[in-house]
């Protein structure tokens, strides 16, 4: 039992990046700022690049394809914060506020 | 100064933690599990601080912090030129794009209003038993194809990296520089136009 704890294998990155995702998740449904929302979708997004790595580093330790498709994302993620900031920018703008709670607009 | 009891009990208690920790390194080779370990916790309770801290800007340290610790992760798994761009990229450009745009969008003074610790609740225990049990059987009960070795600590990650992109995923890695170009110049079109009509609705 104690060696299962001692040496690291992929499930360890498994459960890190399963809690990474579900605190993400978590942030998602309960933040009210605009702003930490976004903070959340970056965690989750981190926690998918992690597993990446982590099976490019366990499954298929000679090819670096994992590897690659992490850089993928973080540029989308990159672009993404990007865009999503200066549409929170925007937002605050016109309705002084980033609580989504009190943002009506294209709400049903 | 002159340290108390406690004190003196504190700091000694501390360096034979330290030497008993130095010793099991070089006596078990124990140094990978140490960090994944230390790494991954302080990943972990610093995102769980980034949701839980009232304080945004706080927050956004703590995100800093998450991000480098995964580098740090990344450096486990032998992801050298990976560790390093997240660090740049992560650490780095997001967090302060974040730090901005918590400043740009806060009125100073009253905390940020928030949602009941009811619905706190609820959403906790849809996460952590929803998500956590799904994902904890499909780690646990999966067979994985795990090779018996791992990728080797001295492989040149970057001209590997590097050799992907221009044969196997060369249209992939245009297509995002064209996305990025994009996200550029969409960023700068959101954040100015509000700007721009209500200069022109004070005539300025």
């Amino acid at each position: 039992m104690a060696g299962k704890f001692l040496t690291i294998g992929l499930e360890h990155y498994l459960v890190a990046s399963a809690l990474l995702f579900a605190i993400g998740l978590f942030g998602l449904i309960t933040s009210r700022n605009l702003i930490k929302v976004l903070m959340s979708v970056e965690f989750i997004l981190n926690a998918a690049n992690l597993n990446f790595v982590a099976f490019s580093h366990y499954v298929t330790p000679h090819e670096l394809t994992g590897q690659v498709f992490a850089i993928f994302v973080m540029t989308i993620a990159a672009a993404e914060a990007g865009v999503a900031l200066a549409i929170a920018l925007s937002i605050y703008k016109h309705f002084r506020t980033v609580d989504l709670d009190k943002i009506h607009l294209m709400k049903w | 100064m002159t340290l108390r009891f406690a004190d003196k009990l504190v700091f000694g208690l501390l360096f034979a933690a330290g030497f008993l920790l130095l010793a099991s390194l070089v006596l078990f080779n124990f140094g990978s599990v140490l960090a994944f370990y230390l790494l991954s916790s302080t990943m972990i309770v610093s995102a769980a601080g980034v949701v839980l801290v009232r304080d945004v800007i706080r927050s956004a340290f703590l995100l800093a912090l998450s991000f480098l610790c995964m580098g740090g992760l990344y450096v486990t798994l032998h992801a050298d030129f990976l560790a390093a761009a997240q660090i740049l990229i992560y650490a780095g450009a997001v967090s302060i794009l974040f730090v901005f745009g918590i400043m740009l969008t806060r009125k100073g003074g009253k905390g940020f209003p928030e949602y009941s610790v009811d619905f706190k609740f609820f959403a906790f225990i849809f996460v952590f038993l929803g998500v956590l049990v799904l994902m904890g059987q499909a780690i646990f009960r999966g067979q994985w194809r795990i090779e018996g070795s791992t990728t080797p600590a001295d492989i040149n990650t970057v001209a590997r990296i590097g050799e992907l992109f221009f044969s196997q995923y060369i249209i992939p890695f245009e297509i995002a520089s064209v996305i990025l170009l994009m996200a550029l110049i969409g960023a700068v079109v959101i954040a100015k136009k509000d700007e721009v009509s209500e200069e022109s609705k004070y005539g300025g």
